[in-house]
């Protein structure tokens, strides 16, 4: 068993989850939803076992590295952290239906990650500027922002629909309009946190590596630009008392916003950070 | 919903407060005119420090930060409009945490109220039901049910009610101020490290050392001491030639005594007295006295050969009695407009005036060059010399960079991140109980408020009622036959 043979088991999971979250927006009730659960969560350890076995394999190459050196890696550690943070938050939230908009976008990330045709899935040596210790916590509590940052826009959408479509069709299955909202909300406060922590880590280690914490690199900008954004959406959410429609579309900028940072500044603005060629 | 609370809650009322308005100064009542402005002045006050003002900022600074990436040449960073953004922001930041500490002490000076009888009738989440037991047993019982939930519980009788308060998330409150604060330190930190700090270059070639270094704008800083370089590697994969590690073993000395020696790598910088040293690139210096080797194909008329390297200045023996001699090297040999040989930066044009000595004489000499190796100017002799190698001396090239902003950048993005967590990842929430006697028996009520996270706390909420409220009466035990099964 490799790191390859699992992660592919984990996408055919992800995309039976989905399924399965489909089915529970048809008829919702537990039990189906308790079947989508345990397989998008049977796909999340087969991904996370996946990844931990990449890393090892890094070692019989030499390179010996933790697997977040380049876009494909990245792609891995996203898919399961929106894994990941879905199922936390369906478990404080007890809101499955989200599951039918996260596991399909869960899918879709390991999916373009083994069809791409431009896509490098060698386990590469690591340049020395990467060699830290501090890539490994920069670039997890990274991703596990923007997986919480792709659910609350993910629940912004819903919540939009639902405001339309009330108990109609398929919005039937989605809690409440008010319960997406503050789902929408947790979301972005378990993102934030996590996004400065990020920044953090980068800034200290960029001055271990280059002798600066801050460089106004594209990919260091455009993250501060994400966390403006989430900085508004806060303050006007608790303090404007902005919620609502207002808030949802706060939280979509906000993710549009994350992914510029990750792919539109990859691909777009070359910087310290274009790992992606 | 919880949410609409947030106005008239304890920690979070910064909008509801109206503009102050100052009472009238002296006896006489003030000119309306001079009334108009004063009010004028307190709304503007008001914006000023207002989080409407802040929210106006945040977009702002993110919209500038966004075209200042898509228009790299502009500098919108350094202008002084971002400064502006960022020095109104830090004050507007300033105003609001003075303001929400002085609310959040006076509300703790106040405490909250454990006897409160409102919050049973006004709770959004809030039970009553029977219980009998005696009202000690039955209070133990419910404030071990609070603690076990990880709220800090206080207790109070008044008039036959025993009332209880667990309350959890209680430095949550304070996590706001923590991070505005933490915001300020960085801004703080980023001016120190802008107007004290400096960066500058250096490259040292192994075996020699430095004592300055050179800024952006290429002014020499002294360093007050001296780095020497004893050796520099790049150690590359195997197989693909990709860089693996590059690593300088450096000395520093003062007044020439070695006073620390660290290998330094990408990653793990070099720090004394006060100055950081990184490891940023490294490169190749062309010969001179101090190191490097010019290689030397030498042929005689009789056919023997010999490959001779030497050092510039310096000769090197390769027969009988014989010896090349370097006089002059140039990496980058040009000939001036008087036609004389001058040196230009680079190794473009390697170049040795070399001559050939036997017992000390000077048999012939002349220019030899690398890129022309049949091009022998100068007196001609029985010995063809070829320059066939420049081998240069490697440096390391180091980044060198003072910054005393660094330090409160960490300190505050440090504690920036804990105000967050303690923020959002810490509920902070209240849970009533009252006990009273009720119809010759008792009457339990409970109530529960979260600050922020109103939909969160209702399956906490729950689950404490489930805890507490007693089970139906067992149902008499059926006759058993076969496949015994007790059920709850």
């Amino acid at each position: 068993m490799n790191s390859s043979t699992l992660i592919g088991l984990a996408l055919i999971a992800y995309l039976f989850a989905s399924a399965a979250y489909f089915l529970y927006l048809g008829t919702p009730r537990e039990p189906v939803a308790r079947v989508a659960r345990r397989i998008l969560g049977f796909g999340l350890a087969a991904q996370l076992v996946g990844i931990l076995l990449r890393w090892r394999e890094s070692y019989a190459l030499g390179y010996g590295h933790a697997p977040m050196s380049n876009m494909y890696e990245s792609m891995l550690l996203f898919a399961a952290c929106i894994a990941g943070v879905h199922l936390l938050l369906e478990r404080r939230h007890k809101s499955p239906a989200v599951g039918a908009l996260m596991a399909p976008l869960a899918a879709l990330v390991l999916a373009y990650t083994s069809i791409s045709p431009s896509m490098s899935r060698e386990i590469e040596p690591l340049f020395p500027a990467l060699k830290s210790n501090w890539l490994t916590a920069h670039v997890v509590v990274c991703f596990i922002a923007y997986a919480a940052f792709a659910v609350s826009a993910a629940v912004s959408v819903a919540y939009l629909w639902k405001r339309r479509a009330g108990d109609r069709g398929l919005a039937r299955a989605f809690p409440s309009a008010n319960s997406l909202d503050e789902i929408g909300y947790q979301a972005v406060a378990l993102g934030f946190p996590m996004l400065t922590l990020g920044i953090f880590f980068g800034a200290v280690w960029a001055d271990v590596a280059w002798g600066t914490y801050w460089s106004w690199d594209p990919k260091e900008t455009w993250s501060l630009v994400t966390w403006l954004v989430y900085a508004t959406y806060l303050h006007a959410r608790l303090i404007r008392g902005w919620s609502g429609p207002r808030a949802a579309l706060l939280s979509l900028i906000g993710f549009g916003a994350v992914m510029f940072t990750y792919w539109g500044v990859a691909y777009l603005l070359p910087g310290l950070h274009s790992y992606a060629s | 919903m919880e949410r609409t609370q947030l106005g008239s809650g304890t920690a979070l009322d910064l909008e509801t407060q109206p503009a102050p308005e100052m009472p009238p100064a002296g006896p006489r009542p003030a000119q309306p005119a001079a009334r108009a402005v004063r009010r004028t002045w307190g709304r503007v006050l008001h914006l000023l420090t207002s989080v409407r003002l802040a929210i106006g900022l945040l977009i702002a600074l993110g919209v500038a930060s966004a075209i200042g990436t898509l228009l790299p040449r502009s500098d919108v960073y350094h202008s002084p409009f971002f400064t502006l953004l960022l020095v109104a922001l830090g004050a507007n930041i300033a105003v609001c945490s003075a303001r929400r500490l002085t609310t959040l002490l006076r509300a703790r000076r106040q405490g909250v109220e454990t006897a409160d009888d409102a919050i049973h009738e006004h709770a959004a989440l809030r039970e009553q039901w029977p219980l009998s037991g005696s009202l000690d047993d039955e209070a133990e019982r419910v404030r071990r049910a609070l603690a076990e939930r990880g709220l800090r519980v206080r207790s109070a009788t008044r008039g036959g009610k025993v009332y209880l308060l667990g309350e959890g998330g209680l430095l949550s409150p304070y996590g706001p101020v923590v991070t505005h604060l933490s915001f300020l330190l960085i801004l703080a930190g980023a001016v120190a490290s802008s107007i004290w700090g400096w960066a500058g270059e250096v490259e040292i070639p192994e075996g020699s050392s430095a004592d300055a270094v050179e800024l952006a704008g290429g002014r020499a800083m002294p360093l007050g001491f001296e780095v020497r370089c004893d050796d520099f590697q790049m150690k590359t994969y195997a197989g693909t030639g990709q860089p693996e590690e590059f690593r300088s073993d450096l000395v520093v000395l003062e007044q020439g005594r070695e006073v620390l020696k660290k290998t330094i790598r990408v990653n793990d910088p070099l720090s004394y007295g006060g100055l950081t040293f990184y490891q940023s690139n490294y490169g190749l210096l062309p010969p001179d006295a101090q190191g490097g080797r010019l290689i030397f194909a030498v042929r005689g008329s009789d056919g023997k050969q010999a490959s001779v390297a030497v050092t510039p200045g310096k000769s090197a023996a390769f027969g009988d009695g014989l010896q090349l001699l370097v006089r002059q090297f140039f990496g980058n040999f040009r000939l001036d407009s008087s036609g004389r040989p001058s040196e230009q930066p680079g190794l473009e044009n390697p170049a040795a005036l070399v001559a050939v000595l036997k017992d000390g004489r000077v048999m012939q000499e002349g220019w030899r060059f690398a890129r022309y190796p049949d091009f022998e100017s100068g007196t001609r002799g029985p010995w063809s010399v070829q320059l066939a190698d420049v081998e240069g001396r490697e440096y390391t090239g180091l980044r060198v960079s003072y910054d005393p902003g660094v330090g409160l950048v960490f300190a505050g993005g440090g504690l920036l991140s804990l105000g967050l967590m303690l923020s959002f990842l810490q509920r902070q929430r209240r849970i009533w109980a009252r006990l009273e006697p009720f119809k010759s028996r008792l009457r339990l009520s409970l109530a529960a408020r979260a600050l922020r996270h109103g939909a969160a706390l209702e399956p906490e909420f729950a689950g404490l009622v489930e805890r507490l409220r007693p089970a139906p009466a067992p149902l008499p035990a059926l006759p058993v036959k076969k496949n015994r099964r007790s059920r709850p």
